[in-house]
């Protein structure tokens, strides 16, 4: 064996070149600090065991019903199904009449403010605009609501009051209904790793059509993503849950991880947010297993909690069988299905104020 | 300045200080060389009118050299202009372009904050609305996206862009307009943690061309004797180096000064150093004085304050790591205005944080490298005025031998800053960073990590962290990268320090072992503070105001212990060992002091500190042992001068600097009875240094045995055996046994 820097031959028993200092082998040996184990969860591997038997031998296409899409950049797998669901969002009008009623959006206008301009006879902000202080802004917002100016309201009632405000739920009513687009993805960790699989359905009457791109193989998850992105527009709106902290967030951060210039900026409603407020107190914690066990009545038959997603999704990569990808899939759909039901049951709670 | 020629008289007549005086160097003043530039922008000219400034000739060339494109290093001292230089062009170029932009890296969080000032200053008389702000640790969450969609300058740290580089699509617009990087204070960036930042640079450069961005990078940095091939190496860019200082300076005196003049001395240096800073003090002369620790910069000030009287105790304060930001910005306005004239630091102050002029410097004790010497000693006179600096020397070796041999200070280069870009442990743990940040591809990707990122990548995919695939390898390990891989020694937890339950500073466990143990007297802004409780699970040190007269000096031991041997290689009858080391300190008692008078001892019970890492060791054969006590020479110092030598000639065979590794020697090796020396990584561990060298150890002992045999000094000097971080101040040494044992180890090799 030679060295690849200087050329003087080395003994098999040395790491480095005597001559030249050159590492010869010992890569992996170094390597290993590096992948120091972190705090895995105890796995649940009863049930994996018992997916990877029941499963042993069938393939993804005999027992999930999907289709292999191709694009410049490979292959993907999407699943598509319906399901029931009536959303009934807020009316338009009456969106707008509450946006307008709460003086404190136009700048110089605190609590007491209001209150004064409210027994003056100012009851909203279209008629502050004949008010002499007021008018220039009352006009702009007002204009704004005319046109249905979704993001420059949202943006603007953002700069008096939290994401999670009321009225910023009333806004979601200026989208058209086929503009949603709720989203959750399941990906191998918190940051920096591989999306898994990109869940997302669109409201139609009466239900969703939920659209399940899963990635069944590291390698499609470029193509997954824009295969993804295709389906998304200007004007769609995103219904999350905490997906302004980690669903968006982490996809935009993927496509730029493989070069693809898409910005996934939108209108994002997050159900975490909104549920804090409409339950206020109500529950010990927020997660959307809490939220759909006590608001929506949901029972989980086998579910896995999203601390083993990774887990479950290298198994299946490791023993190629699909067993510990089945409930992922199956896991994915509730969370999509819930957070549509959790959005309908705000808009029932929040039409009365 | 008359005061600093009467002070000198004062020093040289006075029978207190006369017979002290070693050697006084006194470097001409020089008369400020001024440059003209083809054009200037109106604003500029504008900001050079109303700050009365004149640019200097090494200035006008850097802003030339920029502004033609150039990559330029600047490496002028301390108050010649560096950041002005650097800043002129940056704002012309960011003015022209209305979407570019810049980033500053920094090593220190007070360094940005001092840098800030200035820029937005510029920003302000130039009216090139830049929108400047830092962007680190501390910037609140609120802020982040603000500053990077709109601040044109940002200013951060090598830490901050470790992590922020996997989240880069935040950064696309200020990345894809980014044409300049200022790498200020470069030189602090060698050894180890130098080569890791070396390959931040090639990630964040990657990245970076990834969003078409190629900028110009400008580095400042203390005198080098190697700043280009360091630049070069730091970021991987050919340089321009403008080096030649134009700007004038007064006339300058170094003097070393030694207590131990008669060889055993009448005070100690502290008393020393707090008498010689009462004396500029007294007279008039703004000082600063480094010492070698937290306590002393204390200690000196309160000895000081209890000998000043009408105000002026009021006017002299340390500083120091370790106090909070506020309290030091306060002391940095105070100096600067005249309200603070005498300060106590440790090397805190050494970097370029501006606190205006200053006549007197004292260095109380060697900082450990003539890069910091310099820097140090260049705090002192900026513009016209005649400035002082003292060395004063400790009892060691080392410093009385610097105290003696001037030539060593003032006619040799400053030290070599290496960087090792080949270094496994470093570079793979980038590389594992960087396929987080962008898909590796091998073709792009090899011009930045070097060939072996092949080999890498193929292990880092047998261990499940990355992941072949059409696009590139990715990166599919369980945890953020950029939080395994860290680019300074691990820090272990740090400890709040409490009065009355609120927090008085912060220290590292290895600072609260060493001076805020149960009992220790700890001094913060010159009040004494007893240690009543240290709670290590909690990590809170608890403290009770005290008006006692005393201090205390922790007694500490260092063992080394053998955890597993992995390799050993025979050489005749040398057996040369490789492995798993820990390195223990046990901190036993502490010592009761009175200046420095020891009024009793006190035991501590704490666990040791344990650090593990990789090292090498070697049994001295007994018959080389033999030759040297029948010479009647002294074995002991004859190991310890060979473990000091053996460690100074370790960066060159593998790229370090002598920082990075530690070392003991026992002429009687506690658990084998055989006279052995250890050389060990000072990093937790084990970050490759001495595995390297055990493979290359014949080419080791060759060259330290011509160097110790060469060295025209007599019985030894910081070129051959003196070691700057000597945990037994340089004792006992003897060249001469030295000598004979690295000629037998290299003959028997």
């Amino acid at each position: 064996m030679f060295c690849s820097n200087c050329g003087k031959k080395v003994s098999k028993l040395d790491n480095y070149c005597n001559n030249c200092g050159e590492l010869i082998h010992g890569y992996s040996r170094i390597i290993k600090r590096w992948n120091s184990s972190s705090n895995k969860p105890e796995p649940i591997e009863k049930l994996k065991q018992k997916l990877i038997k029941q499963y042993r031998g069938k393939n993804l296409g005999s027992i999930i019903k999907g289709r292999e899409l191709k694009n410049s950049n490979g292959s993907c797998f999407v699943i598509e199904e319906k399901e029931n669901i009536d959303i009934i969002k807020l009316d338009i009008n009456k969106a707008k009449e509450k946006i307008a009623s709460d003086l404190k959006l136009i700048y110089g206008i605190g609590k007491i403010t209001e209150f004064k301009l409210k027994k003056q006879g100012y009851k909203d902000i279209y008629s502050l605009r004949e008010h002499p202080r007021f008018k220039k802004d009352a006009k702009k917002f007002t204009e704004l609501l005319e046109n249905l100016s979704t993001n420059e309201i949202v943006e603007w009632i953002c700069r008096w009051f939290s994401k999670s405000h009321p009225l910023i739920f009333c806004s979601s009513a200026f989208c058209d209904i086929n503009d949603y687009i709720i989203l959750d993805i399941e990906t191998l960790g918190l940051y920096n790793r591989p999306i898994i699989l990109i869940g997302m359905a669109r409201i139609e009457k009466k239900e969703i059509n939920i659209k399940q791109y899963l990635i069944r193989d590291l390698e499609e998850e470029a193509s997954t993503l824009k295969n993804f992105i295709s389906n998304i527009g200007k004007t769609n709106a995103f219904i999350t849950f905490n997906g302004a902290m980690f669903d968006v967030p982490f996809l935009q951060e993927r496509l730029y991880y493989y070069g693809i210039p898409f910005n996934l900026k939108r209108l994002n409603y997050d159900i975490l947010h909104f549920s804090r407020k409409v339950w206020k107190e109500k529950f010990e914690n927020y997660k959307l297993s809490t939220l759909e066990k006590f608001i929506l009545g949901v029972k989980r038959k086998t579910d896995i909690p999203s601390s083993h997603v990774p887990d479950f999704y290298m198994s299946y990569l490791e023993n190629k069988n699909i067993g510990p990808l089945i409930p992922i899939i199956e896991h994915n759909k509730q969370d999509i299905i819930s957070l549509a039901n959790l959005f309908a049951k705000i808009n029932k709670e929040w039409k009365i104020f | 300045m008359e005061n600093i020629l009467e002070v000198l008289e004062k020093i040289k007549n006075d029978a207190r200080f006369r017979q002290r005086v070693e050697h006084i160097e006194t470097i001409d003043k020089k008369k400020g060389t001024y440059g003209n530039l083809e054009e200037i922008t109106p604003e500029i000219r504008n900001f050079l009118k109303v700050k009365n400034i004149k640019l200097y000739k090494h200035q006008t060339e850097c802003i030339r050299e920029v502004r033609k494109g150039k990559n330029v290093i600047i490496t002028t001292p301390t108050a010649s202009g560096k950041t002005l230089a650097f800043n002129i062009p940056v704002f012309e170029a960011l003015n022209t372009g209305k979407n570019h932009t810049a980033l500053y890296l920094y090593p220190t969080k007070a360094l940005a904050n001092d840098q800030l000032k200035k820029i937005r200053q510029l920003e302000k008389i130039t009216k090139i609305k830049l929108y400047p702000d830092i962007y680190d640790g501390d910037t609140p969450r609120s802020r982040r996206p603000i500053i990077r969609n709109k601040s044109r300058i940002v200013i951060s740290n090598p830490y901050e862009i470790h992590h922020i580089l996997s989240w880069h699509y935040k950064w696309d617009k200020f990345f894809k307009n980014l044409k300049f990087i200022i790498i200020d204070e470069a030189h602090q960036y060698r050894g180890v943690f130098g080569s890791n930042i070396a390959m931040l640079f090639r990630r964040l450069k990657r990245i970076l061309n990834f969003y078409d961005s190629f900028p110009q990078y400008i580095i400042s940095t203390a005198t080098l004797a190697n700043s280009r091939e360091f630049g070069e190496k730091l970021v991987g860019e050919k340089f321009e180096i403008i080096k030649k200082d134009y700007s004038p300076s007064g006339k300058k005196y170094f003097m070393l000064y030694n207590p131990y003049f008669d060889g055993a001395g009448y005070y100690s240096t502290h008393q020393e150093t707090k008498d010689l800073f009462l004396l500029m003090v007294k007279n008039g002369l703004k000082v600063l004085c480094f010492t070698v620790s937290r306590k002393m910069a204390e200690l000196i000030i309160n000895w000081a304050k209890s000998e000043l009287k009408n105000g002026i105790e009021d006017k002299i304060t340390a500083y120091r790591a370790g106090y909070l930001p506020e309290e030091r910005r306060q002391i940095e306005n105070n100096l600067k205005t005249g309200k603070i004239i005498g300060l106590t630091s440790t090397n805190a102050l050494e970097v370029g944080i501006d606190i205006g002029v200053l006549d007197c410097i004292i260095i109380s004790g060697y900082p450990g490298t003539l890069i910091s010497t310099w820097q140090q000693a260049g705090r002192a006179g900026r513009a016209k005025k005649d400035s002082l600096a003292v060395l004063v020397g400790f009892q060691n070796p080392l410093d009385q031998y610097l105290i003696k041999h001037p030539e060593y200070i003032f006619k040799t280069q400053t030290e070599n800053a290496i960087i090792d870009l080949k270094n496994p442990y470093i570079v793979s743990g980038h590389i594992m960073c960087a396929s987080a940040e962008l898909p590796i591809k091998f073709e792009k990707d090899k011009n930045l990590f070097g060939k072996n990122i092949v080999e890498y990548a193929k292990d880092f995919e047998a261990d499940k962290i990355m992941e072949k695939t059409s696009n590139g390898w990715i990166y599919i390990g369980r945890q953020k990268p950029s939080h395994v891989v860290s680019l300074e020694n691990i820090t272990s937890d740090t400890f709040k320090v409490l009065n009355n339950g609120k927090i008085l500073e912060i220290m590292n466990k290895v600072q609260a072992y060493r001076e805020a143990h149960k009992g220790a007297v700890l001094l913060h802004r010159g009040e004494k503070y007893v240690v009543k409780e240290m709670d290590e699970e909690k990590l809170l040190i608890h403290l009770e105001k005290s008006d006692i007269d005393y201090y205390t000096d922790v007694l500490k031991s260092v063992e080394i212990q053998i955890k597993k041997e992995e390799k050993i290689k025979k050489i005749k009858d040398l057996k040369l060992r490789l492995g798993k080391l820990k390195v223990e300190e046990n901190f036993f008692g502490y010592k009761i002091k009175k200046y420095d008078k020891v009024l009793g001892t006190e035991k501590l019970d704490l666990p040791p500190l344990e650090f593990n890492t990789i090292g090498l060791w070697f049994n001295i054969p007994e018959w080389i042992k033999e030759k040297v006590i029948r010479k009647n020479l002294d074995f002991e110092g004859g190991i310890h001068g060979i473990e000091h030598s053996l460690i100074a000639m370790m960066p060159l065979i593998v790229m370090c600097d002598r920082w990075d590794i530690g070392g003991v020697s026992y002429s009687k090796y506690p658990y084998s009875n055989k006279a052995s020396v250890f050389i060990y990584d000072s990093y937790e561990g084990g970050i490759g240094l001495t595995e390297k060298a055990f493979y290359l150890f014949p080419k080791l002992i060759e060259i330290t045995s011509a160097l110790v045999r060469d060295c025209k000094c007599g019985s030894g000097c910081p070129a051959c055996i003196y070691s700057p971080k000597c945990g037994n101040e340089n004792q006992p040494l003897d060249k001469e046994a030295s000598k004979i044992i690295l000629d037998e180890l290299d003959n028997l090799i």
